[in-house]
């Protein structure tokens, strides 16, 4: 459905996407993910047909976004960065001239506007200016604009930044109800959140696709899941000694005294090692105050990715 | 088209720039009217509308300032530059939205000469023709406020550049009856607008190939004509520059005639203006 060909942009001397291609299936939710400033907004913008690229091709449903601007700006909805909103508008009144600049017929704009105002949420909210919403309004009222005129494909810009656990929770929903019907690509920089909506990531670093994958096999690759970070009192040594006792633990760190009296231990092993930890902790009469799973943080995630580069551009290649 | 249209048009009245265009425009066009025809108890509106012309360059900075800047600051060009609309679309929108809050307040004026025609005679076509003309000077002024509004990037130097691009339109005039007649004065500045011609089309493309074969180009034709026919730069700045001298053609509505060549000029000049406006939008966006 979308097909990016060897994007690059380059803003005076700092060249802010490098070669970037990735494709997108028709009905795929692909999660962009990033840290802030490694082109991810650039990316959308140029799909988007806001910014044009210096070199590269991106085409939609076969559309070149160039040369066939206006037909292909009829299949996507752009939810970018900052909402796109005039706050001296009610909010009925933004989705009407949205609705209208989108060639939506007079006749089914009301009902349109109804059903997706109903689905995003905001009817209760359609007589107030704009301008007096809170940022999760704005960012739905943004949201139910990119989703008018049914286009194909929704891009959306971090569409959960800033709002409240709850909101994030029902945009969340949201769009993966959307992407049963839609092609969506989102971006983020929050891992959960992208693993949690989408079928496939693609990280972007520095301008530069760094690791291409399903969440599944991205975290399996990174180690993710396995590695277990486990809490017991008093010193390291005695929880060492029992972990040695394991075989297939292959390597324990200590990562410090996190709650006072006690010692933090990240134990990497090759397989799921949980029961035989407790059973061995057990028998030796020293309680596990905790073990949970070791979660990357974006930024390991990107040290992991970006240390091992053979396998990063082999994805890549696999990809475009 | 449509769309940007209603939605700028409504968006003069529900800020409050429509409304601050109306009070100053009504204010500063009764004064006038109170001192040159109620005190003086003259019954020549046209003489009062060809008075006040300079008052565009007052308030139709107001007008048209907030346009595209508004839209960019408020990052809602996403929304514009994105959908399936034009920049023809989007540019005329917004002129048209201009143009009636311009219209609307013009016709509130006509109850000047109304009042007059209770109290002596009125020369009703006359007037029409002023008023035409005066409309027709307006749409001109908002398309140069639209193209300045587009080409800068926030609201006070729309404003400023608006001002002084007007402003400078009005002392075109001067300068083009003071710049001499002879031939070598008007050659230089063929030579000059050459130069500056090819500096602007390198500001545009960045390109200095095209640059400096501009430049040679264009000295290469002035000097050739310097050389075979000087009798053509015999007051060549005075009829380059009487092309937007657009004031100057105001002259002809305020006796009254309404005469096509300088309709004709006026809607070419609104259209060249606007074409050249879009024509920007696009170059910026794609670079």
């Amino acid at each position: 459905m979308i097909e990016v060909i060897d994007v690059s942009k380059r803003y005076g001397k700092h060249l802010a996407v490098d070669r970037v291609s990735f494709k997108v299936d028709k009905g795929e939710v692909l999660g962009f993910l990033g840290p802030n400033g490694a082109g991810k907004s650039t990316v959308m913008n140029i799909i988007a047909g806001y910014i044009p690229m210096t070199a590269g091709k991106v085409t939609v449903d076969g559309l070149d976004v160039v040369a066939d601007g206006h037909e292909v700006r009829r299949k996507i909805g752009y939810l970018p960065e900052v909402p796109p909103l005039y706050g001296d508008m009610t909010v009925a009144e933004y989705c009407t001239f949205v609705s209208r600049i989108k060639h939506v017929s007079s006749s089914k704009r009301k009902q349109h506007i109804g059903e997706i105002m109903e689905l995003v949420q905001i009817t209760d909210v359609r007589r107030r200016l704009i301008r007096n919403l809170s940022k999760g309004y704005r960012q739905r009222v943004g949201l139910a604009a990119a989703m008018i005129g049914h286009p194909e494909v929704l891009i959306l810009d971090e569409p959960t930044v800033g709002l409240d656990p709850k909101q994030i929770i029902e945009i969340r929903n949201l769009i993966k109800e959307l992407g049963k019907t839609h092609t969506v690509i989102l971006s983020s920089h929050i891992l959960p959140e992208v693993s949690a909506i989408c079928e496939r990531i693609v990280i972007i670093n520095h301008g530069r696709i760094v690791a291409s994958d399903t969440p599944e096999n991205l975290s399996a690759r990174l180690g993710g899941g396995k590695d277990l970070v486990i809490r017991v009192p008093g010193q390291a040594e005695p929880a060492l000694a029992i972990l040695d006792g394991i075989a297939e633990i292959k390597e324990v760190e200590v990562m410090g005294e996190r709650e006072p009296g006690t010692v933090d231990l990240l134990v990497k092993s090759e397989r799921d090692t949980r029961s035989d930890i407790f059973f061995a902790f057990s028998k030796a009469e020293l309680p596990l105050l905790t073990m949970k799973p070791y979660d990357l943080t974006l930024e390991e995630i990107f040290l992991q990715v970006t240390q091992e580069p053979q396998e990063g551009s082999s994805d890549v290649s696999s990809i475009s | 088209m449509l769309a940007v249209y209603l939605k700028d048009l409504s968006a003069y009245f529900r800020t409050f720039s429509g409304y601050v265009f109306m009070s100053v425009f009504l204010l500063i066009t009764s004064i006038f009217y109170v001192t040159g025809n109620v005190f003086s108890a003259n019954a020549d509106y046209n003489n009062t509308l060809g008075s006040i012309i300079f008052i565009f360059i007052l308030v139709v900075p107001i007008l048209t300032m907030r346009l595209m800047t508004d839209e960019v600051s408020q990052k809602t060009d996403h929304l514009l530059y994105t959908a399936p609309i034009s920049f023809t679309d989007i540019v005329l929108g917004k002129y048209f939205a201009a143009v009636t809050v311009f219209a609307i307040t013009l016709l509130l004026t006509c109850l000047y000469p109304f009042a007059i025609s209770f109290f002596g005679e009125l020369a009703v076509w006359e007037i029409v023709g002023g008023m035409i003309g005066f409309f027709l000077l307006g749409c001109v002024a908002i398309a140069i406020g639209v193209l300045i509004s587009s080409v800068t990037d926030n609201l006070i130097s729309a404003a400023i550049g608006t001002f002084g691009a007007l402003l400078a339109i009005m002392f075109i005039d001067s300068f083009r009856s003071i710049y001499p007649a002879e031939i070598n004065p008007n050659a230089v500045f063929a030579a000059v607008l050459a130069l500056g011609i090819a500096f602007w089309v390198y500001r545009m493309t960045r390109s200095h190939v095209l640059e400096i074969a501009l430049a040679v180009l264009g000295l290469g034709a002035a000097g050739l004509v310097f050389w075979l026919r000087p009798e053509l730069y015999q007051g060549f700045v005075y009829h380059l520059l009487g092309w937007f001298s657009v004031f100057f053609h105001y002259s002809n509505f305020q006796m009254g005639v309404l005469a096509l060549s300088s309709i004709v000029y006026y809607l070419s000049f609104v259209v060249l203006v606007l074409f050249l406006t879009v024509q920007i939008l696009e170059k910026r966006r794609w670079s």
